[in-house]
């Protein structure tokens, strides 16, 4: 049970949205979280406990999403938060190969059919950067500082993510 | 198709991946742990307070923005209580509306303000505790705090109407500084074992503040921030056996205080209290989004609900008002019903 004083008018409508948020949206998200980290729920409630701070305080941009792109807003969120904390807590980072990705993506062996079939195979730092650019429109600084890399490596990360993806949406015929 | 062209149809493909992960995540409610329910708890009772302290800058104040997707999503809670005759109001004071699997109480009376003015800094550097409180005069009233190495903080409020003004003397010259929302000016020591002061006004309260104390100016901003009104204190009078109190009552906000349980294993049952102002709530919900219960119970005379959800593993809450304290209290844990209304009849105010 979670029984919750709300404060004065000004910030009223402010809190009870957060925790109507809270309410419709926590289940989906702890979900998503737990993908991340199957063996630990301790580390799963850390990056769902992170991703509502996120929610917090980008709330003037939460507020302004409609209804039809929220929850997607909040899955990105609560996974690039899971990949913070996993790339911060792993003793060893995988490398992420985008020379063969984007080979892979080019011969067809994906399997991907759509972009965002495409999206999602992409090696995870780079979608996530792309998320982060593109939907959270945070700087390359604050990206870099987010997942744990050089604002270099995310330049190039969004630079080439956004290259191949606007290739496929040419060969789509979705973009001239 | 210009870049921007080009973005908006990679963000449209991505919110598209997005979304079809999201379609395949199950809505089954995963668990909390005590350890998540009680973040979750501090952070849903003060997002702004809870924010305030993991980092700054903060919580932003969009409670204004028309475009709120809660106002497309939902009703808005002000016209539900304008027009539905589902809303309780039997007491114009006080409003309970169920909906969307909560329960919001309103409060709609006149604000009762406390005799005088008392302010408190709830979160001291460690090692300070308070040594004397006195109202010099109407409208002024100063409070001191001292450490071991006698060192001291001191916190002087006055009232913006009544035309007190506040500064410091013997300090260096001061300059403008911003913190939160707030704006004011810091006066630094004239070496580096002196006082600083900083001194602003905060014209939700209708006050003006001056903290002086042999600190740097981000300690200082950071008591500040954590000034507020100082609230009546309560207490449990009879705890179950290997039941503690969790820390000294927290006051998360400037109108409630909290007051965490423990036993061995974990999270027991928690107390709050807020004094209402007019347009402040409180709203009740189901931690594993079960369906909530109410049943009218009578705490010491004062009327209140008991709630429950259909899930047996979540606490029961028992929530009634003090109306001459103009006080709200909420009492919740994984205790039996009989045992929850009785520590709530157990609450009394410390001396």
């Amino acid at each position: 049970m979670l029984p919750i004083f709300i404060g004065l008018l000004e910030d009223a409508e402010d809190q009870r949205a957060f925790a109507e948020l809270y309410q419709r949206y926590y289940g989906r998200m702890a979900a998503v979280a737990a993908r991340y980290f199957p063996e630990d729920p301790q580390e799963a409630e850390d990056a769902l406990h992170n991703a509502f701070l996120q929610v917090i305080r980008h709330f003037e941009k939460v507020s302004s999403l409609s209804c039809d792109v929220l929850p997607f807003w909040l899955v990105s969120i609560v996974k690039n938060e899971s990949i913070t904390l996993l790339r911060r807590r792993r003793r060893v980072v995988p490398l992420e190969d985008w020379s063969a990705f984007e080979q892979a993506a080019e011969d067809g062996e994906l399997g991907a059919r759509t972009v965002a079939e495409v999206i999602r195979a992409m090696p995870e730092t780079y979608r996530a950067a792309l998320e982060l650019r593109f939907l959270e429109e945070r700087s390359e600084r604050e990206i870099a500082r987010a997942l744990d890399l050089s604002v270099s490596a995310v330049k190039s990360r969004i630079s080439r993510g956004r290259a191949l993806l606007v290739k496929r949406l040419q060969e789509e015929g979705i973009t001239p | 198709m210009t870049d921007r062209e080009v973005d908006e149809r990679l963000q449209r493909a991505l919110l598209d991946a997005l979304r079809d992960e999201w379609e395949e995540t199950p809505a089954d409610e995963t668990p909390l742990s005590a350890r998540q329910q009680r973040r979750m708890q501090a952070m849903l009772r003060d997002p702004n307070g809870y924010c305030r302290k993991k980092s700054r800058p903060v919580w932003k104040r969009a409670a204004r923005t028309a475009a709120s997707f809660f106002l497309v999503c939902t009703v808005s809670l002000t016209l539900l209580l304008a027009v539905s005759p589902g809303i309780r109001a039997e007491v114009l004071r006080w409003a309970r509306e169920v909906r969307d699997g909560g329960v919001f109480y309103r409060f709609a009376g006149e604000d009762m303000e406390p005799d005088g003015l008392r302010y408190t800094i709830v979160k001291l550097p460690d090692g300070y505790v308070k040594t004397d409180d006195r109202t010099e005069e109407r409208g002024f009233f100063r409070v001191s705090y001292r450490n071991d190495l006698g060192q001291e903080i001191v916190l002087s409020c006055a009232d913006s109407a009544k035309g007190v003004v506040l500064e410091p003397e013997g300090r260096g010259p001061a300059e403008d500084v911003a913190f939160t929302h707030l704006t004011g000016r810091l006066y630094p020591a004239l070496d580096p074992s002196g006082t600083s002061a900083l001194v602003w006004e905060d014209q939700e309260e209708q006050a003006w503040f001056m903290i002086e104390a042999p600190v740097d100016r981000e300690t200082l901003e950071d008591m500040a921030i954590w000034v507020f009104p100082e609230l009546p204190r309560y207490r449990l009078s009879e705890l179950p056996a290997g039941v503690v109190p969790w820390e000294t009552p927290m006051q998360e906000s400037p109108s409630s205080v909290h007051l965490m349980y423990v036993d061995e294993n974990d999270y027991f049952f928690s107390l709050s209290w807020s004094y209402m102002r007019q347009g402040s709530g409180m709203g009740v919900f189901s931690s594993s989004g079960g369906e909530l219960h109410s049943k009218d119970v009578t705490v010491n005379g004062m009327s209140g609900q008991y709630y429950w959800s259909d899930d047996p593993g979540e606490s029961v809450c028992v929530v009634w008002v003090d109306e001459e304290e103009n006080l709200m209290f909420t009492l919740d844990g994984m205790v039996s019903k009989a045992e929850l209304l009785r520590l709530a009849a157990g609450v009394v105010p410390v001396d």
